[in-house]
């Protein structure tokens, strides 16, 4: 039984960290991948309003920013859609949206996969 | 062989997480979109209703992407009688870049440009570059690619013209 619960374990793993993300976000004890639907993350970018912030200052088209916030922060919530929009992103855009993360307190951990 | 009960459990377990892991988009009715061809133009993909089309997004700074090109203009130049429709979506911010590397790697199939990714997010949600999507004669999605693949595969070769010869009655 241990062989199982061990092999099963080793295989969600896997499945989890190769399904397609963004970067984990961390301020504080907790840390979140950027987008995911979760009360959580929803509390620490959108109650905060440091989401807001971060986009006002990282260098990324309006419309872009608009469609960050109604995915992580409105009824639209779609994680999905985020790491859409983080897909769709120019490697400059997403090192400036890092970098609007760490000026406002955040720790950024890129998982690459 | 000798197959324990634990190893069935196991088998079984993983094929019931497998079976759930298939693609969700697959057979899904494909999304319409209308957008600007880089080679000058606009094009819709229904207008390719009856085709098995091969839509592939792409961006200058994806070096994956870019390996995958020359393969894909192989692919359509061999097919394209037969009824395959190969179309390239770059997402690159301004055009220039994308029309100079396409005209450098001699592709001739259709490069439309997703300026806003109004297909990309909101109709085909992409999330990984390259991605490649195959779209058969009746517009429905049979395969959602994501990452490089070896369009040259027998596999791949295979699906296209399975797609190609099979009849429009579904």
């Amino acid at each position: 039984m241990k062989k199982f619960i061990l092999f099963s374990v080793i295989f969600i793993f896997i499945i989890a960290a190769c399904r397609p993300s963004t970067f984990v976000i961390s301020k504080g004890t907790r840390a979140y991948y950027f987008g995911r639907e979760s009360k959580g993350l929803y509390r620490l970018l959108c109650e905060t309003g440091d989401l807001r912030k971060v986009l006002r200052d990282s260098d990324i088209p309006v419309y872009l920013k608009e469609e960050f916030y109604r995915y992580i922060c409105t009824a639209s919530r779609s994680e999905e859609r985020v790491i859409s929009l983080y897909q769709f992103l120019t490697p400059e855009e997403r090192r400036s949206l890092k970098r609007a993360f760490i000026k406002h307190g955040y720790t950024v951990n890129y998982v690459p996969c | 062989m000798n197959i324990n009960s634990e190893t069935k459990v196991l088998c079984s377990v993983l094929c019931i997480v497998l079976f759930f892991l298939t693609p969700l988009y697959a057979f899904q009715k494909a999304e319409d979109f209308l957008l600007p061809s880089l080679q000058g133009g606009v094009y819709r993909l229904s207008d390719f209703k009856g085709k098995v089309v091969v839509i592939n997004f792409w961006a200058s700074w994806c070096r994956e992407c870019i390996k995958e090109m020359p393969q894909l203009e192989e692919l359509y130049r061999r097919y394209k009688d037969k009824g395959l429709v190969v179309i390239g979506i770059n997402i690159d911010r301004s055009k220039q870049k994308a029309a100079l590397m396409i005209k450098n790697l001699g592709i001739s199939y259709p490069v439309l440009h997703d300026e806003k990714g109004d297909v990309f997010i909101k109709k085909y949600t992409v999330v990984g570059l390259p991605s490649t999507f195959i779209v058969d004669k009746e517009g429905r999605v049979v395969a959602r690619l994501i990452g490089q693949q070896n369009l040259n595969s027998e596999e791949f070769i295979q699906t296209i013209e399975r797609l190609l010869y099979q009849d429009n009655r579904g």
